[in-house]
């Protein structure tokens, strides 16, 4: 299969053309996340744009349009990602526990895989070509055929990454002790179809699909199409030395294949030499120049220069060593195709056959473009060490670890994917975890559910800076929402004390300024008390003290609600936003203390004596005259600080001999 | 490449600015009408606005996420020559459970007296802190003590860094690295620099010279992301894109650097990298907004190249600069011995 020219697949992949309106001397642009661009018109050069010019812009020059080049929010390939992510999870988790089985059944379910994403495409096809329909709203640029167009093409991609991985499975897995094997099953199974004689045929069709049969190993099917030609003995001769054939098989003994080998070829070149019919007969004789391994023949008999080394595997040299498949594969070249430009899946296929593993993924992922193939294959070859391990200098880290996180940038795009991204993260050393860490920093914290699993990945990943940057984000929100106590309990968490202190000083606002529920208090305290370091006690303590002040006034115990009015002022509990709020409440209850100090029942047992008096009025000189008393007289009117000068001057005099 | 969406801003005049918050879920937008807007993305990659309002009295040029970690946080510079510090702020619905969110302005900041061109905020890691640049050449430090009080920001340092305009500035923002930022500016003679933060004497100095042969419009620093090596990327008068490659401390620069990104037939105006600084996309006045990668070898190749112009027309300057695609192409050797893909290694 030919891939198309890259130059020209990477023209039509990337070139777009955007709506002709856009100013397009100032094409603007910013990075989204993953695969995202932002283009915008206008004007990149910072000066001052002049009405005039504002007047005569486009409206449709002030559209952004969002590009993406995610390939894999169709349904078949996220099927696809799923199902050869499990694989993948299942070989690192084995790692240095892995057999030969656990990565023969790692390939054939990828390849499983492969199979399954081809016929889903090809059912996608089917089915759009009678509804087409889009989940996403695209613009005009997107029609029917193009999709149609994308998803053949991606087909005629899935086909070749199957042979790709099918081939390294057979070389490197299945039979590597057995190369010839390897590459003739392969071949076969790829390559070739069952042939079969039609009513229709002439005579030479019907022997040129026989010695195809042969060239391309399928003696079985050599046989059954002799069959239909009318027995003679020299048919059933030539049927028999087919049947006769030593084929290599699995776990067969070298030593004994080749003498095998070399005594059915003698039987082959007897029958040959000793038949004038045979010779007499150009078909026939060409079966057994074939079979006896006549270059010629061969060579004139198949048309590319896989079927040529096949053939030559079979016939001329089964027991060819590993290390020469490269050179000899090399040499099944004819003058004209060494000519023309050797296309880059044979390149591909030639580097696994020279074993130089490393060229061929580095070709995969150049030429082919897919990261997922260069990945997967990368990190199958790795665990059974085929591939090279050394870091590369110019990339700083080894081959598989490049492709897995290039393969984690086409995943980055799609927020759906990241329970995914973070494996295949994890199983690359250093840069996986960095890039990780930055990933799992830009998951949106909706709710507490996604906040949890994220400090759960960090954890697990001893990401310990990024579990504290969570916890400082999650605080954060979560003071922006009025929800202090898990703002408090994340902000802790990530200790930062000092944000926590200022957070409480918003909690603190809130209550100064409105009416708070008590729970909600509690639930703050409770939230403090989890500081085991004790740094936020100074203000538990007061909110401990609000909380009971509010008590007390909600059970009209005033006199209980006074004491401690002076209780937590005079220890300079209360922060000075409070202090104007806590005077004007002892006013209140100084108000009530008056009527009883009229009726003569009070003087012993007076809360606000002309001491409490004055401590009262130097506290609020202090605020006022503070350089903050704006900031601390924001939560009581003009009028109120007034009154408070006011009750607290006139309650003076009354209090005087009062203890 | 596929268009997701088309977003109608209905800004009444240019936009100068789109900003991409950390998540990706929320974009801001400025432009000369004296707006900002916020967007959300929605369901099924649709984007909606979710405030707008009236921000400065003269055009917006630069508009800026702060870290989630300091709560939701915007900063904006005018041609008005301040920047305004923006906060999201709940408040509750009366009668309600929900709450309605809006955008209050906490701060302005008004220290020059010329136009503020570029706007950044510091790595997270080193606290809020805010540096501006303005059309003087004079570059200001800002931090706000407190996050949880953004009407409070104190400026930390002052220092002229060019005689001219300075265009774009760019943090290096890898951890465990000294403050370090990359300036553009207007000035021939020394158009990019870097600037470092010297911790002894708590001053900003100019660190290693970058020599450039034009002014350059626009510089951005690659995030390191456990590579050894730091990248820096510049847009030019010239129409080039270069990319400079510096050892780990930013001292010194590697061999062959820096390598010229040739293919704009224009003045590039933006170079920006992808949030894993693996790809450099670049706009100029061609119309064209490219992307660049690094292959195997370290060689800078055009990956896609992104147009306003009829696909035709791409082709023909596809095939114009079918030199600077540099794609592994076996055209010489078919005996395949010295093939393109050479791979050392260690």
């Amino acid at each position: 299969m030919q891939i198309e020219n890259n130059q020209e697949k990477k023209q039509k992949q990337f070139a777009t053309e955007i709506i002709p309106k856009i100013h397009s001397q100032n094409l603007n642009f910013c990075w989204g996340i993953g695969n995202e661009l932002f283009l915008f018109g206008g004007s990149t050069s910072a000066f001052y744009c002049p009405k005039k010019q504002r007047k005569e812009i486009n409206s449709q020059e002030n559209n952004i349009y969002i590009l993406s080049w995610d390939t894999t929010n169709n349904e078949s390939i996220s099927k696809f990602l799923s199902q050869t992510h499990s694989i993948f999870v299942k070989l690192q988790m084995k790692q240095n526990q892995l057999s030969n089985t656990d990565t023969l059944e790692a390939s054939q379910g990828y390849r499983i895989a492969l199979q399954n994403l081809k016929q889903n495409l090809i059912k996608q096809l089917d089915e759009s070509n009678e509804d087409f329909q889009l989940n996403l709203d695209l613009a005009n640029s997107v029609n029917p055929k193009a999709f149609k167009d994308e998803i053949e093409s991606e087909a005629k991609l899935v086909d070749i990454m199957e042979r790709v991985f099918h081939l390294c499975e057979n070389f490197f897995l299945l039979h590597s002790k057995y190369p010839s094997f390897s590459f003739v099953r392969w071949f076969q199974l790829n390559f070739t179809d069952q042939l079969e004689i039609e009513s229709i045929d002439t005579e030479s069709i019907k022997w040129n699909k026989i010695c195809r049969s042969i060239i391309h190993g399928k003696f079985e099917n050599a046989i059954n199409l002799l069959a239909k030609f009318p027995p003679n003995q020299t048919i059933q001769n030539t049927q028999k030395i087919l049947q006769e054939f030593p084929e290599l098989k699995y776990q067969t003994h070298l030593t004994i294949y080749r003498k095998q080998f070399q005594n059915w070829r003698k039987k082959c070149d007897k029958i040959y030499n000793s038949n004038e019919e045979i010779k007499q007969n150009p078909n026939l004789s060409a079966i057994y120049k074939i079979l006896l391994g006549d270059e010629n023949e061969i060579n004139q008999r198949t048309d590319s220069w896989i079927e040529r080394f096949a053939s030559k595997l079979l016939f001329i040299y089964p027991n060819l060593e590993i290390q020469s498949f490269g050179s000899k594969a090399k040499e099944c070249f004819t003058e004209k195709e060494k000519k023309e430009r050797i296309n880059d899946l044979d390149q591909i296929y030639l580097d696994i056959l020279s074993l130089n593993t490393s060229r061929a993924l580095l070709r995969i992922y150049s030429q082919i473009g897919n990261t997922w193939l260069s990945a997967h294959l990368s990190d199958l070859l790795f665990h059974i060490d085929s591939i090279q391990k050394d870091v590369l200098p110019t990339l700083g880290t080894d081959i598989r670890e490049f492709f897995v996180l290039e393969f984690c940038q086409t995943l980055l795009s799609n927020p759906s994917r990241m329970p995914i991204l973070v494996d295949y993260l994890i199983s690359c050393q250093k840069m996986g975890k960095m890039l990780l860490s930055e990933i799992v920093q830009r998951q949106n914290i909706d709710d507490e559910f996604i906040y949890k699993k994220l400090l759960n990945i960090c954890q697990n990943n001893q990401l310990d800076l990024e579990y504290k940057t969570i916890c400082q984000i999650y605080g954060m929100k979560s003071f922006s929402s009025h929800k202090f106590p898990s703002g408090i309990n994340a902000l802790l968490e990530a200790e930062k004390i000092e944000i926590v202190n200022s957070g409480i000083n918003r909690f603190f606002k809130k209550i100064v300024s409105e009416e708070i529920p008590l729970y909600q208090i509690q639930l703050v305290i409770e939230s403090l008390e989890s500081d085991k370091q004790n740094q936020t006690s100074k203000k538990v303590l007061f909110l401990k003290h609000y909380k009971e002040l509010c008590e007390y006034f909600q059970e009209n115990q005033m006199d209980k609600a006074g004491r401690l009015i002076l209780e937590i002022m005079k220890k300079e509990i209360a922060p000075k936003m409070f202090w104007l709020t806590l005077i004007w409440d002892a006013i209140v209850i100084m108000e009530e203390e008056e009527k009883k100090i009229e009726q003569e029942q009070f003087q012993k047992n007076s809360i606000f004596n002309h001491d409490s008096i004055m401590f009262f009025l130097t506290k609020v000189k202090e605020i006022t005259s503070s350089h903050q008393a704006n900031e601390y007289t924001q939560y009581i009117s003009k009028d109120q600080l007034q009154v408070i000068r006011f009750n607290l001057i006139r309650a003076l005099p009354i209090r005087i001999g009062l203890k | 490449m596929k268009l997701l969406f088309q977003l109608q801003t209905s800004h009444d005049s240019l936009i100068h600015d789109v900003s991409i918050d950390f998540y990706g879920k929320r974009i801001a937008t400025c432009s000369s009408d004296q707006k900002i807007k916020v967007w959300e993305k929605k369901s099924q990659g649709r984007w909606v606005c979710s405030s707008e309002w009236k921000a400065h009295n003269g055009s917006i040029w630069k508009i800026v996420w702060a870290h989630p970690q300091f709560g939701q946080c915007i900063a904006s510079c005018s041609f008005d020559q301040t920047v305004c510090i923006w906060e999201e702020q709940d408040e509750p619905i009366q009668d309600q459970k929900n709450t309605v969110s809006y955008w209050a302005k906490k701060a302005t900041i008004s220290d020059g007296q010329m136009s503020i061109q570029d706007i950044k905020f510091a790595p997270s890691h080193f606290g809020l802190k805010l540096a501006t640049a303005d059309s003087s050449g004079m570059l200001r430090m800002y931090e706000a003590p407190d996050i949880m009080d953004l009407s409070r920001w104190a400026q930390t340092h002052e220092f002229q860094v060019s005689k001219l305009c300075v265009n774009s500035m760019s943090w290096n923002i890898s951890r465990g690295s000294i403050p370090m930022i990359a300036i553009a500016s207007n000035d021939r003679l020394n158009p990019l620099q870097i600037w470092e933060f010297i911790e002894t004497s708590r001053k900003w100095t100019e660190g290693l010279k970058l020599a450039h042969d034009d002014i350059v419009n626009h510089v951005d620093w690659a995030p390191q992301i456990g590579r050894s090596f730091h990248l820096i990327a510049t847009a030019s008068k010239d129409g080039k894109v270069r990319i400079w490659k510096l050892d780990e401390s930013a001292k010194k620069i590697a061999p062959n650097y820096p390598f010229v990104c040739e293919g704009h037939t224009g003045e590039v105006w933006k170079v920006e990298w992808n949030i894993t600084g693996t790809i450099l996309a670049s706009s100029a006045d061609d119309g064209t907004v490219r992307l660049w990668r690094a292959d195997i070898d370290g060689k800078w190749n055009c990956l896609s190249i992104i147009s306003t112009e009829n696909k035709e027309k791409v082709f023909q300057n596809q095939k114009e600069n079918n030199e600077n695609l540099q794609l592994n192409d076996n055209r010489d050797d078919q005996n395949n011995s010295n093939d393109n893909l050479q791979i050392e290694f260690k």
